[in-house]
């Protein structure tokens, strides 16, 4: 029985259910790393590691799952399978911290892949959707990670939660999937597009990673700046498919850059900043899956990749430098321009 | 596009070579020749994967062209 996704209804459904499938997923990889750090039972030195290691898993992965997930068709067992591993990383944390993390880092990527391809299928060729599903992932670690430092982690109310979703999960219809690989790729500027809007989400992390809010320590302003970063990622999505993406990913980017340059050290300059910073986290994701038809799964995994690859010279302790404020504007700035030059060959077609 | 082949492995190398003379600090207090290892095996790691995701990306374009028609020239 086919279901018409042009009802809001069924619209509603899929993005609630894997909107707070996502926020649930990243609350408890957050919620096990940090219960271990807590409990003393690593040392920090030992949780970097795998904070690390868990990095590198999750984010690095998804471009790899991206492929099956692409190639056998089968984004809700991705969904749901991921869920389940990433509850029996809970388990596994009393373990072994170790084996936890990397089924932690497993389960997040499945789940993401799987989760990712059904939200770019959910309004066509649109960002509102696909914004809408990642939104919430920032306010999942903030819980899980308060909840992992709290002392007081018990592993039932994460898995009870994780159950109930997977149940939503396979219950729930989801969208065709349009794997269509024989569609013809309408630009000349087909490898161009991919790489500059893949830069852009370099940049994005390493001006996540690098910029320094010392006013974080404050739970109240912590919470406000989260719900911010949810907030720039669902409507970017949906305020650049009304007035154009160029428009709003140029413009947002252009005004966050004074604002997080110079204004860190002031929350009400950075919170709007970080809100304008990450309008164009849906609106790069989309433009690449529709310069990939066909491979949604992939194209989510390409974005996660970015993102690893910009936090990697944090890693290697080069956060430091890069954090300078004129480097931090020139970073966001140049990502202006890259966009802008991004969206236009992206606009043009292949007899242009 | 072979410039654009050898800019990219050599993004990936250079990751790789980035990686193994830089601090090990921020794993372990003091230059630790075990944290620079896993700074390396990270790099290597996600170039691989890099390296592996623009040959699918250079594939699906060579795909794509075959099956362009030729313009017809008046």
């Amino acid at each position: 029985m086919s279901v018409d996704f042009t009802k809001n209804s069924e619209f509603i459904k899929n993005l609630t259910v894997y909107g707070l499938s996502h926020a649930a997923i990243d609350a408890s990889c957050a919620a096990v790393a940090f219960s271990l750090l807590s409990s003393k039972s690593i040392t920090n030195e030992y949780f970097i590691q795998l904070v690390i290691m868990y990095n590198v898993i999750a984010f690095g992965s998804q471009t790899l799952f991206g492929l099956l997930v692409d190639k056998y068709r089968c984004p809700k067992l991705s969904a749901i399978s991921g869920s389940i591993i990433t509850a029996s990383a809970i388990f596994v944390s009393f373990l072994s911290p170790l084996y936890a993390i990397i089924l932690a880092g497993i389960g997040n990527a499945l789940f993401h892949v799987g989760g990712g391809t059904i939200s770019l299928n959910l309004t066509k060729n649109k960002a509102a959707a696909p914004g809408i599903f990642v939104a919430p992932g920032a306010l999942g670690l903030l819980i899980g990670t308060l909840y992992g430092k709290s002392g007081s982690f018990t592993a039932w109310p994460l898995l009870i939660i994780i159950a109930i979703l997977c149940a939503l999960m396979y219950y729930i219809k989801y969208p065709e999937i349009n794997y269509k690989t024989d569609e013809k790729i309408n630009t000349n500027y087909f490898e161009s597009i991919i790489l500059l809007l893949l830069m852009i989400i370099i940049a994005r992390s390493v001006i996540g990673s690098v910029v320094v809010l010392p006013w974080k320590s404050d739970i109240f302003l912590l919470v406000t700046l989260t719900s911010g970063i949810v907030l720039g990622k669902a409507f970017g999505g949906i305020i650049g498919d009304k007035y154009g993406w160029q428009k709003v990913g140029v413009i947002s980017l252009l005004i966050s850059a004074p604002l997080l340059a110079f204004g860190a050290a002031i929350p009400d300059a950075a919170i709007v900043g970080m809100i304008l910073f990450n309008f164009t986290m849906p609106i790069a994701l989309v433009a690449i899956s529709n310069t990939l038809p066909g491979r949604p799964g992939f194209s989510f995994g390409l974005t996660t990749l970015a993102l690893i690859i910009g936090v990697l010279p944090t890693y290697a302790s080069a956060g430091s430098f890069l954090s300078q404020s004129l480097l931090v504007f020139v970073i966001i700035i140049s990502s202006a321009i890259v966009l802008y030059y991004a969206l236009l060959l992206y606009s043009r077609k292949i007899n242009e | 596009m072979k410039k654009t082949n050898i800019v990219i492995i050599s993004l990936c190398l250079s990751v790789l070579i980035l990686t193994s003379v830089v601090h090990a600090d921020v794993i372990t207090p003091g230059a630790s020749s075990i944290a620079t290892l896993i700074l390396i095996i990270i790099a290597a790691i996600i170039g691989t994967i890099a390296l592996i995701a623009w040959l699918v990306i250079r594939k699906i374009k060579k795909h794509n062209d075959s099956k362009r028609e030729p313009k017809i020239r008046v």
